[in-house]
């Protein structure tokens, strides 16, 4: 069975964090805050369902090249 | 419970890095969120000498930080005399240019460079040398920034479309007080808040972008 690789959800955000040298606290608020501004923006809920959908699409179709 | 590792050291964040050579006034503050947002869009990490403390060795450090960085954009918009007296152009970031431009025919082509511009035909005025190269002109606008960075980063693999910028451009926007407050300033180029606003941007990229 091939490795599945499984990406943490703010992975991109807390790789620029360590590097930047952010504190993890910090990086928690910050991420939190960012969070926050997603769930009160209807628009941006419907961005988020978009890409995890085609995440979804993408997966499928790696599932059904093998 | 060990800390989890999320990249593969400095090799991995530099692959992921972009040198980012822009003035520092208020008036340049929309293109500044702009970049970062661009730059967060694709999943790589802004990098300024914001970061870098004053202090005797700041070219080192400065040439360091280049060096680090896989890409960099340098924009020359601001080639105006500075309003302050004494009345001077500024010299910092066509420097920095040459230094990039320098590192990238050292580490043969490891290090990739742009430059962006508001008008058309300018840079042919101010910086003649560069005449042949590729420059990308935004109109000074963030829409512009966006538009330019896609043909810019065509070879990154997450490819964000300019709707999707311009969506994470105000939300950023639109945080940024709140992020000045934390960090006690209502000066937007200060580490702090860069960092801030690096971080922030990543969270809502990580969230959005495809």
């Amino acid at each position: 069975m091939p490795q599945q690789i499984i990406r943490a959800p703010f992975a991109g955000a807390e790789r620029t964090a360590e590097v930047l040298g952010v504190s993890r606290k910090r990086t928690r608020e910050l991420i939190l805050l960012a969070k926050q501004a997603i769930e009160a923006d209807p628009e941006l809920r419907t961005l988020r369902v978009e890409r995890i959908n085609a995440k979804k699409k993408t997966a499928s179709r790696r599932r059904a090249k093998r | 419970m060990p800390r989890r590792r999320l990249h593969r050291g400095g090799e991995q964040s530099a692959k992921h890095a972009v040198f980012l050579n822009i003035p520092y006034d208020p008036q340049f503050t929309e293109l500044f969120l702009a970049y970062m947002v661009g730059i967060k869009a694709y999943g790589l990490i802004p990098r300024a000498t914001l970061e870098i403390p004053g202090g005797a060795r700041r070219l080192d450090r400065i040439a360091a930080l280049i060096r680090s960085c896989t890409y960099s954009i340098h924009d020359l918009s601001r080639v105006e005399l500075d309003p302050a007296p004494p009345q001077t152009p500024r010299f910092n970031m066509p420097f920095e240019l040459g230094l990039a431009v320098a590192f990238h025919w050292r580490q043969n082509t490891k290090h990739t460079w742009f430059v962006l511009e508001t008008e058309r035909w300018r840079i042919q005025k101010s910086l003649s040398d560069l005449n042949g190269t590729d420059v990308y002109i935004h109109g000074g606008t963030p829409e512009g920034v966006f538009r330019e960075l896609t043909t810019a980063f065509v070879r990154v693999t997450r490819q964000p479309t300019v709707k999707q910028m311009q969506t994470l451009y105000e939300k950023v926007t639109s945080a940024l007080p709140k992020l000045l407050v934390a960090a006690g300033t209502d000066d937007p180029f200060q580490a702090r808040v860069f960092k801030d606003i690096s971080v922030y941007a990543g969270a809502l990229a990580d969230e959005l972008a495809v």
